[in-house]
């Protein structure tokens, strides 16, 4: 037997440890019987159900190694991609809408190594653009510092 | 009401200028999106999901609709000229259609592509005329028991025959149940899994989640890889380059029309659709062919026929969805939720109850088909440049629009979050071999599942015989477990190869 790929792995016992939780959360819901189920009654039979799919899924592993290799970087760039998402979404609020989305922009495009004036062009006219589309749209989105 | 006053219904709906409109861009973007690899007709549909509150709901449904199988026409474009499937459904015209292009036949490829589309979408759309309406009478007798048989066999056709790996496919489906049951208790309206919170209470939000799964995974895997586009075939310029000569013609009208039969048939099946459809077309051309080995080296059966099958299956891939409100694909999962966000339950009352939604809908359909043909061939160069943008530019503008969309459904940041969170997840199953649709599929389909079993227990008394005791239910519940347990049935087929090589050459 060749040698499973490591992530793989850890995504298959991930899903079995959120059929654990569902498992152990969900018998705190009545159960009910099976002339009258209760609310726990579907959620505990899936948990069961996704527990042993999950759990033979991972005895069966079914990746060749060479797929789930990743490339050098290639974990660097999603972590940054995934910090910029969230630290947007933390500061939407405060900061508001056209500010969060010119640095979004500007990161997002400097990481595909566009050059510094398209990349500025690019950010401010598209963060303007969205900006006015979307509230005539009649969606409110946050000014925030710009106050406008 | 007869099939013709339907359709004159239908069409006064569709031919409204506004639905005409909204058919209108829904083709071009499902054309632009076709031909951009890397960015899928349910990844556009999701982004345009939280759009759609803002129109009225047959519009909104039209258009989405176009953004599905106006994809299934630009797939074909970059095939062809660049070999890079914009669509999974476009692999099988790459090995041809680069052949064809390379010999200097591109034009006769892109043509072929676009008419056989046309006539396999619209024929498509006949079938689905004449067999949508009995099939809905028929399921209006359906009562509990008959719905959760349907809802446990259509989980187990797409988990056995969309995926590589089919425990995978069982343990995404279980996972897509649990998401589903938090919030309200369907029956009871007790909360589960809320944890205490109130924005939970409602259930996890299907646009975030979507857009998550669809939208910012693919953003997180081109992140990761760069996709290269090395050979360009000579782009045709002009219309008359475009029309295929007559021997061709000669070759490809029988593959177009046994196309159209087996996408219609492969559409059907929850789980198959559109790209299995075209592997299936294929090989059936390659076997029949008294020439077989003229496959591999420009042969047009091998583009006219899963050319016309992905788009007859677009049109078949309805049928479930509108007469039992089962969606067979993820696109068509995406398309109930589009209903549900207005309030509307697809199924065998829609046809009853909203005649001029569902006709309205399928009319627009042979209008977006019209629309495509012309539209395509002229814009082919325009395409051309559009899948040459460079992912530089693609990354932002995807990862935008997700998160405005995630945030726009009730303007909170949390969604932004949670949309987050199943981009991560998407991004990694994908990755890892778990495919998403049955996810997708069981998250919408879980509500009804649970609520219909737990009506037919109470009706029983507690009696899983209630499920066998009535033919209809019996019989679904013989076909999911037949699939499941006759794997010798699936090598007749080959669907698992095919479903294989599917994901394997996926963009």
């Amino acid at each position: 037997m060749r040698s499973a790929p490591r992530g793989e792995s850890v995504f298959g016992a991930a899903l079995i440890g959120a059929g654990l939780f569902a498992l152990y959360a969900g018998t705190g819901l009545p159960f009910g019987n099976l002339r009258e189920p209760g609310a726990g009654f579907f959620p505990v039979v899936i948990a069961v159900a996704l527990i042993l799919f999950a759990a033979f899924a991972l005895s069966s592993r079914t990746l060749e190694a060479d797929k789930a290799q990743a490339e050098p970087g290639s974990v660097a760039r999603v972590s940054i991609l995934t910090a910029m998402i969230a630290a947007y979404a933390w500061l939407l609020p405060t900061v508001g809408f056209i500010l969060c989305t010119i640095v979004l922009l500007v990161v997002l495009l400097r990481l595909g190594n566009v050059g510094w004036a398209p990349t500025i062009i690019s950010a401010t006219g598209g963060a303007a653009a969205c900006y006015l589309l979307f509230t005539r749209l009649g969606m409110p989105l946050p000014s925030g510092l710009l106050g406008f | 009401m007869d099939i013709l006053s339907s359709l004159a219904l239908g069409f006064s709906v569709s031919l409204e200028p506004a639905n005409l409109a909204y058919c209108f861009i829904g083709v071009l973007l499902g054309t632009l999106v076709g031909v951009l690899p890397g960015l899928g007709s349910a990844a556009t549909i999701a982004l345009l999901l939280p759009i759609t509150y803002r129109i009225p709901p047959t519009s909104a449904l039209i258009m989405l609709a176009g953004i599905w199988y106006g994809s299934m026409y630009g797939g074909s474009t970059t095939s062809i000229l660049l070999r890079v499937p914009g669509e999974s459904a476009a692999v099988m015209t790459c090995i041809e259609g680069f052949e064809m292009a390379k010999r200097g036949r591109a034009g006769a490829a892109l043509g072929i592509a676009a008419f056989g589309s046309f006539i396999a979408g619209t024929l498509g759309l006949v079938g689905l005329i004449f067999l949508a309406p009995p099939l809905a009478e028929f399921a209006l007798d359906f009562g509990p028991p008959e719905y959760f048989a349907l809802t446990l066999t259509g989980l187990t056709l797409v988990s056995f025959l969309g995926g590589i790996s089919w425990p995978k496919a069982l343990a995404m489906a279980a996972f897509g149940l649990l998401l589903g049951t938090v919030g309200l208790d369907p029956v009871r309206s007790q909360a589960r899994f809320t944890f205490g919170t109130l924005s939970l209470q409602g259930g996890i939000e299907m646009v975030p989640m979507v857009m998550g799964l669809f939208g910012l995974s693919q953003v997180f895997a081109m992140v990761e890889r760069r996709l290269a586009i090395d050979e360009i075939a000579k782009t045709p310029t002009r219309l008359r380059e475009l029309l295929p000569n007559r021997d061709e013609w000669r070759l490809s009208i029988g593959a177009i029309l046994r196309g159209t039969l087996v996408g219609f048939l492969v559409g059907i099946l929850p789980g198959a659709g559109a790209t299995i459809s075209s592997f299936v077309a294929y090989a059936v051309e390659k076997r029949r062919s008294p020439h077989p080995e003229r496959f591999g080296k420009g042969a047009i059966e091998g583009v006219a026929a899963p050319e016309s099958a992905n788009n007859s299956a677009t049109s078949s891939g309805f049928i479930p969805l509108l007469t039992l409100g089962l969606p067979a694909n993820v696109v068509m999962a995406l398309m109930l939720g589009a209903f549900m966000l207005h309030g509307i339950t697809p199924g065998p009352m829609l046809l009853a109850q909203k005649p001029e939604m569902f006709w309205g809908l399928i009319t627009s359909m042979f209008i977006g088909n019209l629309m495509l043909l012309v539209l395509n061939l002229p814009l082919i160069g325009l395409f051309v440049k559009v899948a040459r943008m460079p992912t530089s530019y693609l990354i932002p503008v995807i990862t935008l629009a997700c998160i405005v969309g995630a945030y726009g459904v009730n303007n909170n940041p949390v969604d932004i979050f949670v949309m987050l969170g199943f981009g991560i997840f998407g991004y990694l199953a994908d990755k890892f071999g778990y495919s998403l649709a049955p996810l997708v599929l069981a998250f919408v389909l879980g509500p009804l599942m649970e609520t219909s079993l737990r009506q037919s227990l109470i009706l029983s008394q507690g009696s899983f015989t209630i499920f066998v005791e009535r033919p209809i239910s019996a019989v679904l519940l013989a076909l999911g477990i037949f699939v499941a347990i006759a794997p010798a049935l699936r090598r007749v087929f080959g669907l698992r190869a095919i479903a294989w090589l599917a994901a394997k050459a996926k963009p």
